[in-house]
């Protein structure tokens, strides 16, 4: 008689070994790339079931919400109905991050708050895509921006149990090795006196990302708006600058000041 | 400012500058970051902990206590081995080369950041010089997880030897530390110091002899080299002084 496959939520429920977590802080501290320390983590929430998480720039150092994501294998679809339906905007558990430093999950957020329908009607969109629930950690920086990590779960997370602690270290060394290996999106000088007004933040930080030599879609995926979008700041900021390909765009904006070279 | 060792050898000389940490540590833990369970009515912040196996790094600014943080070694008694033993996966680490370090309390938010700089850095590296003069390889202590970036931006590698716990004021978790004296240059570059940074004055001294002996400690590790010749020369006086 063949063994079946145990599904995730038996995986959940077996104890949690510390070992690979505190091996996993291990590689944080010491892989050279991003790439080593997604494997890594990507092997330790394996074992856990989790195939799902993010970690994005909440906020600037001047507190301004931007989105950008910095790694993370994101669950694709659930990304891409996220991002289509612009729910970064209203989405609670990011705006209550801001003033928390503690970890959470969609279960213990929603039962701990007073949620909104929509809030309720995104968790219940999440499964419809077998994203249960979800642990969400903020991480302020040092200099006032703040990372959220985000890991989507298949099975209900039980509050102040092993596997959350276990994934808030993960979740807190894995912030830390996104900043040690300067992976935090480039942020566009602030413009000089008399260039202010010629292009929008927005259009400056998206002309940034072409000079880092990501393509719209990629863009789009990084700041969580549609790759129309991004072409449509790209097309203003070409008009303003009075060029014709984005190339030019580029080159002029530097000159000005308005991006770094 | 200085970084100083105090203990229970040399602690009669420091006895003001020992009630100021205490008072700061109070301000800092009870007021500042708002620990519920050190609040203490005579506003000092004192535990079972600060008694004679407790070596202070303290950094003394004329006079004025600006940051200190606690010692002990792992064969004493100390938080992780007794009060937080849980908090440990396995047997916590112990032996000759691993000292606990807590109460970590820098500069004060009333202070200029200027200060506050100053103080972080020079505690840090007071940290590794006392880690030199004692043989420490490790430091354990527990964490919040809050602090733990900060403590990565200065350099240390943070090891967890525990999962995060809620310990009432917050989350955290046990680490270990490895001492590497190479993080030691570049907190002394990144400071934009190069002079030694702790004094450990004798015991013994009495009252005035005592703050003489730490001026004169101090004067001479600051000491640019055009005065090391008039240094010289006072000190040749003072010597024969009673012959």
């Amino acid at each position: 008689m063949s063994v079946a496959t145990k599904p995730s939520i038996a995986v959940l429920n077996e104890p949690v070994h510390s070992g690979p977590v505190f091996a996993f802080a291990e590689i944080s501290q010491t892989a050279e790339t991003l790439d080593e320390v997604d494997d890594a983590l990507k092997k330790v929430l394996a074992t856990f079931g989790i195939g799902h998480f993010v970690l994005y720039q909440a906020t600037d150092r001047a507190r301004r919400p931007t989105g950008a994501r910095i790694a993370g294998p994101m669950h694709k679809d659930w990304r891409k109905h996220y991002v289509d339906n612009g729910m970064a905007n209203h989405d609670e558990l990011l705006s209550w991050g801001l003033q928390s430093a503690a970890p959470t999950t969609w279960t213990k957020f929603s039962d701990e708050h007073e949620i909104s329908g929509g809030q309720k009607l995104m968790f219940d969109e999440a499964k419809c895509f077998g994203l249960n629930d979800g642990f969400y950690l903020p991480i302020h920086q040092a200099d006032g921006s703040m990372h959220g990590v985000s890991m989507m779960v298949p099975q209900k997370l039980e509050s102040d149990s092993r596997i959350l602690a276990a994934l808030h270290l993960l979740a807190l060394y894995y912030s830390i090795a996104a900043n040690r290996l300067g992976l935090s999106p480039p942020e566009p000088p602030s413009p000089p006196e008399g260039s202010k007004g010629i292009l929008t933040p927005r259009q400056r930080q998206c002309l940034q990302w072409v000079r880092a030599g990501k393509s719209s879609w990629e863009i789009g995926e990084i700041l969580s708006l549609s790759e129309h979008t991004i072409n449509e700041h790209l097309e203003e900021a070409r008009k303003r600058l009075k060029v014709f390909t984005t190339t030019q765009a580029v080159i002029e904006a530097a000159l000005r000041g308005l991006i770094h070279i | 400012m200085h970084v100083h060792i105090i203990n229970t050898a040399n602690r009669a000389q420091y006895l003001d500058e020992v009630e100021q940490m205490h008072r700061h540590r109070h301000r800092i833990f009870a007021e500042v970051m708002g620990w519920k369970a050190l609040e203490s009515p005579d506003r000092l912040d004192i535990d079972e902990f600060d008694t004679p196996n407790a070596t202070y790094l303290v950094a003394i600014d004329n006079g004025v206590v600006r940051g200190s943080l606690r010692l002990i070694p792992s064969w004493r008694p100390h938080m992780l081995k007794t009060l937080f033993r849980d908090y440990v996966e396995g047997d916590p680490p112990s032996g000759p080369g691993i000292w606990e370090w807590t109460r970590h309390a820098p500069g004060d938010p009333s202070f200029s950041r200027e200060i506050n700089h100053q103080v972080r850095f020079l505690l840090n590296i007071a940290v590794y010089e006392f880690a030199a003069s004692r043989g420490i390889e490790s430091f354990i202590g527990i964490a919040d997880c809050q602090i733990v970036p900060r403590m990565i931006d200065l350099g240390w590698k943070v090891d967890p030897i525990g999962l995060p716990v809620n310990y009432g004021e917050g989350v955290g978790y046990a680490f270990r530390m490895h001492v590497d004296h190479v993080n030691n240059d570049r907190l002394r570059a990144r400071l934009g110091r190069d002079n030694t940074v702790l004094v450990e004055m004798p015991r013994g001294l009495v009252a005035e002899q005592g703050r003489m002996a730490r001026r004169a400690v101090e004067l001479a590790m600051d000491l640019p080299a055009r005065k090391i010749g008039r240094a010289e020369e006072v000190l040749r006086e003072l010597s024969t002084v009673d012959e």
